[in-house]
């Protein structure tokens, strides 16, 4: 199959584009998106101080701050995917010629720059 | 089976109309054309290629729109929404500028084109859906009930923007709708589907003409006591009447099988002493035909039933 790599450039940058503006467009998203992650970190050090393994807070921080990150990307990509079919728009990717695959490393590559803004 | 036996042949720069009952087989119709669904038998071509065998090469040529569904991402501008459409058919951001440029002057989006979705009222938003669905300069365009829930104004901006794409671009467009007066003004022909079969292909006029039937509707005083006098005359098809208790006067509205009911429902009038103030032709409408031609399907099905 031939794959028309200018297309699935597109494709794939201005869906990225789509997650980055839409997490940004709203405020109350980015406080949701910054203190959710920052309070699992927190609970989850209490925890490690609170059973005797405060040498092993910096890990649990660092876990924290991994599974905010990569629950963000892939939740978020899974929620936005689910409300894209609810709405229609899946349907408008499916008759057009754009490649579904640019469509989905374009959702999880703007969760990612999302998330590390 | 949704469909069954649909044989048909839409030219270009034609406007198509889909009409059925819910369930008729409008949206299978339309899946199946827009490379959404594939026929288990028989087969369809949009510009000469097979749905089935070829949606790669139909893709780049049709869109759809349909009034039901959001008009993209909330927070984020009309632009920006039009632009990320546009990336999914690889057009380039001069291209991209001239058409946002052009149908936004066309559907008169201008003052909106720069406020985000969540911003923009419904009619606004649909406007936006319209221009998303010929953002890729299509050949085909599929739409589903386009004008559901708008402004008269609105819809009628939307119905002349269809008609003139059609008939100055050369695009084919579908249009599946419960609305008839929309049928009325902008198809060239209209297909009235039920049960996924194609019960008639004709254009509106010729329609009202081969299965509609027009009605008489009298101003009568006193009014009658009863409808029956009517319904006994040959030709008569249907009775209904309204009363005006203030004025005395009942509106009678006679459907006809043949104008020369006339003559007879005069002579009865005047043998019963019934003054007829004042009367006139009634022509008839696509929802009659509509009606007439979908309740004798509904009516055949319960005799094959039944049997």
């Amino acid at each position: 199959m031939q794959v028309d790599f200018t297309l699935w450039y597109r494709t794939m940058y201005s869906r990225a584009w789509v997650r980055v503006r839409s997490t940004y467009g709203e405020p109350v998203w980015v406080a949701v998106n910054l203190a959710v992650p920052l309070l699992s970190s927190l609970a989850m050090a209490l925890l490690y101080q609170s059973t005797g393994l405060s040498r092993y807070t910096g890990f649990a921080i660092l876990g924290g701050v991994m599974l905010a990150f990569w629950g963000n990307v892939l939740w978020s990509m899974a929620s936005q995917f689910n409300w894209d079919k609810e709405v229609g728009i899946f349907e408008i990717y499916l008759i057009s010629p754009a490649p579904i695959s640019a469509i989905l490393v374009g959702m999880s590559l703007g969760g990612i720059l999302a998330s590390l803004r | 089976m949704a469909l069954n036996g649909v044989d048909l042949d839409v030219n270009e720069g034609e406007v198509f109309g889909l009409l059925g009952p819910n369930g008729a087989g409008k949206t299978t119709f339309i899946r199946i054309l827009s490379t959404l669904l594939l026929p288990t038998s028989g087969h369809a071509t949009i510009a000469g290629y097979d749905v089935a065998k070829e949606p790669e090469k139909i893709r780049p040529i049709i869109n759809m729109a349909s009034g039901a569904e959001r008009a993209g991402y909330e927070f984020i501008s009309a632009r920006g929404n039009l632009w990320f459409f546009s990336q999914l058919y690889g057009i380039s951001t001069e291209d991209f500028k001239q058409r946002v440029a052009s149908l936004s002057a066309q559907l008169e989006l201008e003052g909106y084109i720069d406020k985000k979705v969540f911003e923009l009222s419904t009619g606004y938003r649909q406007r936006m859906t319209i221009a998303r669905a010929f953002i890729n300069d299509p050949r085909v365009v599929f739409m589903d009930e386009p004008t559901i829930a708008l402004d008269v104004m609105t819809a009628r901006r939307i119905r002349e923007f269809l008609a003139h794409e059609a008939r100055d671009s050369k695009r084919t467009i579908f249009l599946a709708t419960h609305n008839m007066a929309e049928t009325e003004a902008i198809c060239n022909r209209v297909a009235i589907i039920d049960k996924g079969k194609i019960l008639v292909c004709e254009s509106p006029e010729n329609l009202k003409r081969n299965y509609g039937r027009p009605a008489y509707v009298m101003e009568l005083s006193p009014a009658p006591s009863s409808l029956d006098i009517f319904t006994s005359i040959p030709y008569v098809k249907g009775v209904t009447s309204t009363l005006d208790e203030e004025r005395g006067v009942a509106t009678v509205k006679v459907v006809v099988e043949e104008d020369a009911a006339l003559d007879q429902i005069t002579k009865t009038l005047a043998a019963s002493g019934i003054r007829l103030l004042s009367s006139w032709r009634q022509e008839p409408t696509l929802e009659e035909v509509f009606v007439t031609l979908v309740g004798r399907g509904f009516t055949e099905r319960e005799h094959e039933n039944a049997s």
